[in-house]
């Protein structure tokens, strides 16, 4: 839970035939985060792989193909999933694949064409029914538009959003444009205008994209069908067109098992070669470089060397050997944290991804976290309100992200119940329950203590996962004489031991020996952090450094000022905790607030009517406008007081390859 | 504001440390000076761009290409730094380079040549938003390309000019269907953000498509000789300064110089004022928008303004660079080079780094 999960590094020699295979095995597995051989040694001299663009593209056209079969057979490719643990080999079963889908199309095409004609003459008909029965009843004589001398008449096709457009552009020219039903996007639209003007209007129409459409002629000559009879044929064509869909449905039914499993080889197919561009190749031996936790290496190998007849040479440094390079190798950072926990990780990661060898502070973000929550916001209610919310989010919610608040959501909730008890409020009010710790309001002082407390616990923390870190990078004048090291810690519990001293005696400790060992020596050993630790390497590692450094003034200076800024830090963020308190002495405000309003407003006509709508309005405001401000101050503390003491950063997340 | 605090806070540290690596004005003052094609690679050697120049063939098409990749870092840098709406329309933006290369392809298709020579042309997108690229390259007919693009805002739109290309064979009333349904859409998506935030992106975004309305109606009057019916339905509809009303006066006006009189009370009129060509006037008035940007910039920065100004100067700087880099290797002499590059307006330097 502390510490990030053991990574090793796993390089695996593949032939060319198996790596298809291999690709789709840790594809599926999802626990190799592959190297980016670019970034790599073998990158820069250009022995990376190259796809071969030729047959990727071939299967790119054969995924555009398989596309038009789900148009023609009404089917959601996305409902496909990628899950199988197929044998796919994107080299050799190119032209198997290529056979099944020219297959395919022979055997639905045939049907298709034959809907796609029907559905074609039935929307002619259509249109050209659509057209009369408008012109019908409208009064409009088709032949007599046709005979206009002086009337310009078109009838078209435009994109419903050019119609504004259109009209727009024909402000100036008289005419009457008359929008019919939509058709798909677009609208059927008569357009009059007078015949003088007949060029400036079809250029207009031409550039609002409007597809004309010749106004049939009804008269005795014309093969032009009545409404009656169009409407006839129209039926029938349905008639015609759902036995041919209900053939089309059989077929697809047949062939969907083929369809799917055809899908399933060229979608898997494009993702290997497409993945393949990140590994590197000599001669006919690719090799795929990457990292996966240490706990899971064997059944990787065992699955790879299974599937391949051992035909792949697989070599692993184990963790233990990535701990002494990992300053040189950037190893990714695989947070390993319990269900609970898991949210917090992305609050952890937005102020930086802890490198390898970090302590994981998502255990003690998580815990100081909901414990401050609670304590500002520490309420049996509204506890309970966020614990339905949360709940709400996280079961309704399909989004991770969403989820992950539900989540958090609901443990702050916790937390605000218990703190509710704990203080002895219910909604506001302060007397329904008695407070099984204290009163905040009536107990202002000690409260601020409690608070303050807690920030000394939580920056000892900061200060011992520092010395941990640096230990663990080898960073010993960080870890020993940095503001935040052995010193820094030692001067910081030396000022709470006297703090300590003086609240339980009343008096200030005098012992000239314990202030000048707890308070001056440390401050002496950060002031002179540089020439003590060079003296230590002279010492330990016979290193040749000089002990002073170059500018001695300068470095006094700046030394003087860190060692007042390590004073003054301290104290400053000690007392930043008592925000803690007052916080949740505002949240008590806010409810005398909202209890002055009630009372007032009581005394009107319907007066519990207009309390108990304040107390609603109030306590979803105290929820909703409080809630967010305490987690920022939260957030802040925790960022500020607390990681920027030990958090060094800079690492890369651990995203498994997945397809 | 509380809550923008808290929302821009990484992006706005994020863009401020991206913005430190634009070229500054003595960057351009050195690549300004600079002998030739060669002269210039090595400029650029000592500015930003200088690790990547060691990764690409200095060529011109590779450095033209080196240039939009640098761009198109950026720009999914700044997409992934954001959520929501803001990043579609940072996406949005974003997918006006590839809506690009979609015409390029459109018209290679209808010009019937070979796909070899979009080499050249198509602008390096590795990863695309709305369909994918290869697809489409493998397409051979324009029906082909609609089913590429059905699930797109391109379709509909693209559908609608088909006929057109029947009866004109000419790929140009397909590529203005493609924009105009571009710029609908990016329309659409800025009514999705807070109203606060509308006000903030149509303010920058707005005089973008001013800048487009104004050049277009230069080019459909001189090159095209549209008429005014055409110009105005092939206008964009929205914009910041120009009203309907203005956009009527300029698609019937007679000349450049009563289009620009047709411009009075707008910033353009002063700007355009006793410029020549149509390039001319496309950099005086994004020149303009470089100093509107600069001063948004210096503002309150907690807003998708400043996304919208970091990006803005980033294609600028694109912009200027493809400009120099083609005048470089034509020998042009540094005064000619000069005029055609976006300018701060008030201190007459180029750039936009710090």
């Amino acid at each position: 839970m502390f510490r990030l999960a053991r990574m090793a590094k796993i390089d695996l020699q593949v032939p060319q035939d198996h790596v298809a295979k291999t690709t789709s095995i840790i594809a599926n597995l999802k626990i190799l985060h592959l190297m980016n051989i670019r970034k790599t040694r073998v990158g820069e001299m250009d022995l990376e792989s190259h796809t071969d663009m030729n047959l990727l593209s071939k299967y790119i056209e054969l995924k555009g193909r398989l596309e038009k079969i789900f148009l023609w057979l009404e089917i959601d490719p996305e409902n496909l999933s990628l899950t199988s643990e197929e044998d796919v080999n994107p080299h050799k079963d190119i032209i198997s694949i290529d056979q099944e889908i020219q297959h395919l199309e022979k055997e639905i095409s045939g049907l298709v064409k034959e809907v796609e004609a029907q559905e074609k003459t039935r929307k002619e008909k259509e249109q050209l029914l659509r057209q009369l029965e408008m012109l019908s009843s409208a009064g409009v004589d088709i032949n007599q538009i046709h005979g206009c001398r002086f009337l310009y008449v078109a009838a078209g096709l435009i994109p419903a959003e050019n119609l504004d457009r259109l009209e727009f552009s024909l402000s100036d020219v008289y005419h009457l444009l008359l929008p019919s039903n939509p058709i798909g996007s677009r609208r059927l639209v008569f357009v009059f205008g007078s015949r003088k003007d007949r060029e400036k209007i079809d250029k207009a129409l031409k550039s609002a994209y409007f597809e004309k459409i010749e106004i049939p002629r009804q008269d005795q000559d014309s093969e032009i069908p009545s409404i009656q009879s169009l409407r006839g044929q129209i039926q029938e064509l349905e008639m015609q067109k759902s036995v041919a869909r209900k053939n089309l449905e059989k077929v697809k039914k047949e062939l969907e098992q083929r369809l799917r499993e055809v899908t399933r080889k060229v979608l898997l197919s494009v993702a290997i070669l497409e993945i393949g561009k990140s590994y590197d190749k000599v001669g006919r031996v690719y090799h795929i470089a990457g990292w996966v936790p240490q706990d899971v290496v064997p059944s990787l190998e065992k699955k790879v060397l299974e599937a391949t007849n051992y035909q792949v040479k697989i070599s692993v440094l184990s963790s233990n050997v990535m701990w002494q390079v990992g300053d040189l190798l950037k190893i990714p950072t695989c947070f390993q944290n319990p269900f609970l926990l898991k949210p917090f990780e992305k609050l952890v990661s937005e102020y930086g991804i802890p490198s390898y060898k970090e302590v994981d502070p998502t255990f003690f973000f998580a815990l100081s976290f909901l414990f401050m929550f609670g304590v500002m916001f520490g309420d049996v209610g509204h506890g309970l309100a966020l614990i339905l919310m949360g709940l709400f989010a996280f079961k309704k919610s399909t989004k991770q992200n969403m989820q992950d608040l539900g989540l958090i959501i609901m443990e702050c909730g916790i937390m605000s119940t218990i703190f509710g008890f704990l203080y002895g409020s219910v909604f506001g009010f302060e007397h329904l329950i008695p407070p099984l710790w204290f009163n905040p309001m009536e107990n202002i002082y000690y409260f601020m203590k409690v608070t303050v407390g807690f920030g000394m616990i939580i920056i000892s923390i900061a200060l011992i996962l520092n010395i941990i870190n640096s230990i663990k990078h080898s960073d010993y004048e960080r870890g020993i004489f940095g503001e935040f090291g052995i010193m820094g810690l030692v001067f910081y519990w030396g000022c709470v031991g006297l703090v300590l001293f003086y609240l339980t005696t009343g008096k200030f400790l005098a012992n000239f020996g314990y202030l000048f060992m707890i308070l001056f020596l440390p401050l002496l050993a950060i002031f002179l952090r540089e020439p003590l630790f060079n003296l230590y390497n002279r010492l330990v590692f016979k290193k040749k450094h000089p002990i002073l450094p170059k500018n001695i003034g300068i470095y006094l200076m700046e030394s003087l000022i860190e060692v007042g800024d390590t004073v003054i830090g301290f104290l400053s963020n000690t007392v930043s905790f008592i925000r803690v308190s007052a916080f949740a002495l505002a949240h008590a405000g806010l409810f005398l607030a909202v209890f002055a309003l009630a009372n007032t407003l009581q005394g009107l006509k319907g007066g519990i009517f207009w309390y108990w709508l304040i107390m609603l309005i109030g306590n979803i405001g105290i929820i909703a406008i409080e809630g967010l401000v305490v987690s920022i101050q939260i957030i802040r503390l925790e960022y500020y007081e607390f990681f920027s003491k030990f958090f060094k950063g800079g690492g890369e997340i651990y995203k498994p390859l997945r397809i | 504001m509380l809550i923008a605090a808290f929302q821009y806070s990484y992006i706005n540290a994020k863009l401020r440390a991206l913005k430190s690596r634009l070229l500054g004005p003595a960057d351009y003052e050195n690549l300004l000076g600079v002998c030739g094609y060669s002269g210039l690679v090595e400029c650029l050697r000592n500015t930003s761009y200088g690790p990547l120049l060691g990764k690409v063939e200095a060529s011109f098409d590779g450095l033209i290409q080196m240039f939009y990749q640098e761009l198109f870092d950026c720009y999914h840098k700044v997409i992934n730094s954001l959520s929501g709406n803001r990043r579609r329309l940072i996406q949005h933006l974003y997918q006006k380079y590839e809506l690009e290369n979609l015409k390029a392809i459109v018209r290679t298709i209808c010009q019937g040549k070979p796909k070899k020579e979009l080499e050249r042309v198509l602008l390096p997108i590795e990863e695309t938003v709305s369909f994918s690229q290869q697809a489409l390259l493998q397409s051979n007919s324009l029906e082909e390309v609609l089913i590429q693009l059905r699930r797109t805002c391109y379709h509909s739109s693209l559908r609608s000019a088909l006929y057109r290309f029947e009866e004109e064979r000419d790929s140009f009333p397909l590529e203005m269907a493609l924009d105009l349904s571009y710029y609908n859409q990016l329309w659409k998506i800025i009514s999705t953000l807070s109203r606060r935030e509308q006000k903030i992106v149509r303010s920058i975004l707005g005089v973008q498509m001013d800048i487009l309305n104004i050049t277009w109606t230069f080019r459909f009057k001189e090159v095209y000789h549209f008429s005014p019916e055409e110009i105005l339905n092939y206008g964009l509809m929205q914009g910041c300064h120009i009203s309907p009303e203005r956009r009527k006066k300029l698609a019937f006006s007679v000349d450049r110089k009563d289009v620009v009189s047709n411009l009075a009370l707008t910033p353009y009129q002063t700007l355009l004022a006793n410029l020549e060509d149509i390039e001319a006037c496309s950099t005086q008035l994004h020149s303009y928008l470089l100093n509107l940007a600069r001063k948004n910039w210096q503002g309150v920065p907690f807003h998708l303004g400043t996304v919208l100004d970091y990006v803005f100067f980033k294609e600028m700087e694109v912009k200027n660079l493809i400009s120099l880099t083609e005048a470089k290797r034509m020998n042009l002499p540094r005064d000619i080079v000069a005029d055609h590059l976006i300018r701060c307006l008030a201190e007459e330097n180029f750039g936009s780094g710090d």
